[in-house]
Formats: structure tokens, C-alpha cells, sequence
């Protein structure tokens, strides 16, 4: 091959990539990347908060509330030594009061949040305000915030530039019901012109393109961290993390189940190494469409474990989904087709009719992963 | 799994068509300034739970200013070593010059939650965390405010639960850090490794 012969070559190759990162970035202008796991997760974090805020509701006024230890002169001089006493001082102090009636209406009012924000309505104003309390029940309990509270806010953040509500809400429901009603949304047209109206739409679809890579880091950061300070400790490296762990009376919801697991000293040794490789293969292994699959139910296992032994149910839930993020459209098409099915009279069996899975064909549905492009 | 199931259109994705010059440019724009500031994220993101890099620490102001208090990170629980100790708050009161008995204020939360699937964080984590914020800034040379602060928390923590358990708390309480070592493995949980060794915390006056 000569020296132009082979300059060729890569110049080709070279424009090639080129090429190639161009069609990526124009897709992701275009393409909304999971909007299936961006719904599950919208659901799971407002289903999950929820039901933190109901179960704490009989504790309230303790945790964040008029009568919380944490009092209103502490919370002030702790903000001061942060230097969180800036231009946002008053949003983070939005639940310091001493009016019981004012701390309980933010509190109903984060509760009806919450339940909007699951069924998705009005999506995108109802995930602002939900992140915007989110945010001062954060800072008011900053004294007790637990991993739970941690990842709720994290999720809750990014979830105000993620397009939610396009599936699974009330929103998708009545713009079905308004197509097939045949008004569909022409008004914005009316109002902008339809070139306007691409615009935003391609604006929009970068700023959820650019939330969802955000969750996906996010949760793989948590995964890798995690595995890397677990293996700068003795106990990780030789198995016996896992036994200290379940020996706690800190941490365990039934002090027998827990004492059952420590004395039996190989299966523990076994779980410690389970969760610390699988912790530290996380980030690498959703890349891959098939292995993926494996890790997810790895890690569904391991945090069901944590939630029913360890007492930290919250956490364990929001961390599952989390993982959500994950998953292609493909899996949640399957899913809901699976639940459709299983619905269904058990006589009318159209599924059954559909071609067998191809290798290869599911090229459209997986640009939708985040995995493949975060 | 079905892999040939096709998504559905989405009525509200961008259609493709064609966008002027002008438009075109705006979406450029806004496409690199959300790749940047992604970037910077991701950046500070890694860095904060990087501790040990000395850029981390370098830029440890900038990092912080930027993740806090919106983006917190802190996933090393059980790491990189779980403690071997099972650690209890205990107090006593001094009413009228006479000190009651201790109370052991960890095994009363504990069996608050014990069964419990969801338990409450007042009862799992407020007390834990309490102690261990006052111990941290304890230990700290040069701390008083901050020990000052996180003093008087876990002193109001303390009261709340005393009040729970129907205890009178006097004119003052003492506090007690007891750890009870957790045997190794494989090991007799006999007397002389589990004696608990106590550590005085700290005697405080209640204000009435």
C-alpha cells in the first residue's frame, strides 16, 4: 500500500467518523432517548415520595416541622456556616416557621404534588414545583437526610428537564383522546407558525436528551463510587463486610433474619463479593444490551435484600429506580404488551399472531436506550 | 425478549422538517450549550465522589460551590469498612443533684422500627446521626461553633425522646457513647470480647 493509498484511507475513515458523530448529534436533536424509562422513573419517584411523605406524616412536625430539634435559630446558623445564605436563602428555609397551619398546608401541598407528578398531569410545570419542595424538604431536614432523601433530590432535579409525561399520564391520555376527538394541538400552529413549532420541539428533545444522560451518570457514579470505596476496606477484600453489616442493631429489621444470614459465614462472604462486583461492573455492563439485563436483576435482588434487612426500604426503592434509566423501549413495549395480555380475556390471544424477535431489527428502538449514548 | 416491537410515533417529538438558517442556529447553540454545561456537570459530579484526587481536593471549593447543596453525593455507607462496634446513646439525668439511672435512648428507637418494613427516619436514622454529627465536629480542633451547633441538636434530640419515654430530664443530662464490640466471625460471642466500654459525651445544662 503506498504512503497516499493509505493517507486515503484514513481521511475516508476519518470523515467517516466524522459522519457518524454528526448523525448522533443531529439524533439526538431529534430523538427523545427512552421517554418509556423517563415515564417509569417520573412514576416511581412520585409514587415513592408519596408514600415517604404519608408514612412520615405522623412524624412531620419532627422531621422538617414547628416542633423538629432541629429549630429555627440552629437551621439559620447552619445555613450561615454552609454559606447557603444567599439569594436562595429563603427557598431553603421555606419550612422553617412557627405556624403549624403554614408548615402543614406546604406539606399537603408536597403530598399533592407528589400524586400529580405520578399520574402526569401537567407534567412539566407539576415536575418544577414537586422539585422546587423537594429541594426545601431537603435543606429543612439536612440534619437526618438519608440516602433515600439524597437520590429523591437528585432524581428530582433532573427530572425538570426530562420530557415525563409523554407516556403512561394523564397527559398522554387526554392528548389521545383530543386526537382522536381530531382537534389535535393545533393552537400552538396558529399561534407560532410550525417551523417555531419544530424549533421548540428539537430544544426540548436536547434538553431531555441532556437530563437523561445526566441520570444515567448519575446512577452509574453511584454504583462505581460505592465499589471503589468499598474496596479500599480489609473487610470488602476478605468477605467479612457482609457479617458486620448484619450485626448491626442499627440496621436490621428483623435482628433474627439478619443474625440467620451472619452465621452462615460463606454465603455472606459470597453476597459482600456479589455486591461489590456488581457494583463495580455496573457502569460497564449496561453498555451491553443482553448483560444488562443480568446486572439489572442483580441489583434488583441485592436492594430488596437491603430494603427488608437493613430498614432501608426508601432507599432501596428509589435506587431501583433509578436503574430504570436503563432499559430500552423495547423491554417496556414488551411489558406492557405482556401486561395487556395478561389482562386480557383469556380467549382473544392477537399476541400470538406477532412475528418471532429478529436479531437485528430492533435498530429504531435502540437509539432509545440511554446506555448506548449517554 | 421481543426486540422487533416497534415504538409508536410520538406526537410530540420533532418531526425532522426542515428548519431555516436562523433556527438552525439556535438549535445549534442550545444543543453545544447543554453538551457544555453536561460536561461541567459530569466533571464536578465525578470529582466530588473522587475524594481522594488530588484535583478533587485542589478544587474542593469550586466543586462543592457548584454540587451544593442541590447535587449531593455521599454513597460510601458500610465503606470502606463497616464498623465492628454497635454503638448506643445512653443518658442520665440529674434532677435535683441526684442522677437516675441510664437509659439507653438507641435500644428505645431501635425497638420503635423492629418488624417494621417501612420504618420512620426518626426512628432508623435522626439519633444515629445526631451523635455522629456531634462526635465529627467534636473531634475537630478548632470547632467550637460547630460543636456548639451540633451540640445543642443532639441535646434537643435527646429531650424529644426522653419526653417520649415519659423520663424526667432534670436540670441536667450526662450522655455516654456505649460500644459493644461485635465478635469476629467464626468467634464465641463470649463475655470478655462483648463487654461494652463506655465514653462520656458530654454533661449539659436543660434549659427550662
Amino acid at each position: 500500500m503506498t504512503v497516499r493509498a493509505a493517507l486515503a484511507l484514513g481521511l475516508d475513515s476519518a470523515g467517516g467518523l466524522g459522519r457518524q458523530v454528526a448523525a448522533t448529534a443531529r439524533k439526538l436533536t431529534l430523538q427523545p432517548l427512552a421517554p418509556y424509562s423517563a415515564a417509569a422513573i417520573r412514576i416511581g419517584l412520585g409514587g415513592l415520595y408519596l408514600i415517604h411523605l404519608l408514612r412520615e406524616s405522623v412524624r412531620a412536625d419532627r422531621l422538617w416541622g414547628p416542633g423538629s430539634p432541629f429549630t429555627a435559630d440552629l437551621f439559620d446558623q447552619t445555613l450561615k456556616a454552609r454559606g447557603w445564605d444567599g439569594a436562595f436563602s429563603w427557598w431553603y428555609s421555606l419550612l422553617v416557621t412557627d405556624s403549624a397551619l403554614v408548615f402543614w398546608a406546604w406539606y399537603a401541598l408536597a403530598v399533592v404534588l407528589s400524586a400529580l407528578l405520578m399520574l402526569g398531569w401537567r407534567t412539566r410545570v407539576v415536575a418544577v414545583l414537586f422539585w422546587f419542595l423537594v429541594v426545601a424538604f431537603y435543606v429543612r431536614g439536612s440534619m437526618a437526610n438519608s440516602g433515600w432523601a439524597l437520590l429523591s433530590l437528585l432524581f428530582a432535579n433532573y427530572l425538570v428537564f426530562v420530557a415525563s409525561g409523554r407516556h403512561w399520564s394523564l397527559d398522554a391520555r387526554r392528548r389521545a383522546r383530543r386526537a382522536e376527538e381530531g382537534k389535535a394541538a393545533r393552537s400552538k400552529f396558529v399561534f407560532w407558525g410550525e417551523e417555531t413549532e419544530e424549533l421548540r420541539r428539537r430544544l426540548v428533545t436536547i434538553l431531555h436528551n441532556g437530563g437523561m444522560a445526566m441520570i444515567a451518570l448519575q446512577v452509574m457514579v453511584i454504583y462505581g463510587s460505592a465499589a471503589m470505596y468499598k474496596i479500599q476496606g480489609e473487610s470488602w477484600r476478605n468477605g467479612t463486610a457482609l457479617y458486620y453489616t448484619m450485626m448491626y442493631d442499627d440496621f436490621s429489621t428483623f435482628p433474627e433474619l439478619s443474625a440467620w444470614v451472619a452465621s452462615h459465614g460463606t454465603f455472606a462472604a459470597l453476597m459482600a463479593y456479589v455486591t461489590v462486583f456488581s457494583q463495580m461492573l455496573f457502569p460497564a455492563l449496561v453498555f451491553n444490551r443482553r448483560l444488562k439485563y443480568c446486572i439489572l436483576v442483580v441489583m434488583l435482588a441485592t436492594h430488596i435484600g437491603i430494603g427488608v434487612l437493613m430498614a432501608l426500604p426508601m432507599f432501596s426503592a428509589i435506587t431501583i429506580v433509578g436503574d430504570l434509566v436503563f432499559l430500552p423501549t423495547t423491554f417496556w413495549l414488551a411489558a406492557s404488551r405482556l401486561v395487556r395480555t395478561a389482562r386480557a380475556a383469556p380467549e382473544e390471544k392477537p399476541e400470538a399472531s406477532l412475528p418471532p424477535p429478529r436479531e437485528g431489527a430492533d435498530g429504531q428502538a435502540k437509539g432509545a436506550e440511554v446506555g448506548s449514548s449517554a | 425478549m421481543a426486540e422487533s416491537v416497534i415504538p409508536p410515533p410520538d406526537p410530540l417529538a420533532p418531526r425532522g422538517t426542515p428548519l431555516g438558517a436562523s433556527r438552525r442556529e439556535i438549535v445549534r447553540w442550545f444543543a453545544a450549550f447543554v453538551g457544555f454545561v453536561a460536561l461541567i456537570h459530569s466533571t464536578m459530579l465525578l470529582l466530588s465522589v473522587a475524594t481522594d484526587f488530588p484535583l478533587s481536593k485542589t478544587y474542593a471549593k469550586q466543586v462543592n460551590g457548584w454540587m451544593r447543596p442541590l447535587f449531593p453525593q455521599d454513597w460510601s455507607i458500610f465503606a470502606p469498612e463497616p464498623s465492628k462496634f454497635n454503638q448506643h446513646l445512653e443518658v442520665r439525668a440529674n434532677i435535683d443533684g441526684k442522677f437516675g439511672p441510664w437509659i439507653d435512648l438507641t435500644a428505645h428507637d431501635n425497638a420503635a422500627y423492629r418488624g417494621e418494613l417501612l420504618p420512620s427516619i426518626e426512628d432508623q436514622l435522626v439519633l444515629r446521626r445526631a451523635v455522629s454529627q456531634y462526635r465529627t465536629s467534636a473531634a475537630r480542633p478548632n470547632a467550637r461553633q460547630a460543636t456548639g451547633r451540633s451540640a445543642r441538636y443532639l441535646l434537643n434530640v435527646v429531650l424529644v425522646r426522653l419526653e417520649d419515654m415519659g423520663q424526667e430530664p432534670g436540670q441536667a443530662v450526662q450522655l455516654r457513647l456505649k460500644s459493644t464490640r461485635i465478635p469476629p466471625p467464626g468467634t464465641r460471642s463470649d463475655a470478655a470480647v462483648t463487654r461494652p466500654q463506655y465514653q462520656t459525651l458530654g454533661y449539659w445544662k436543660v434549659r427550662s
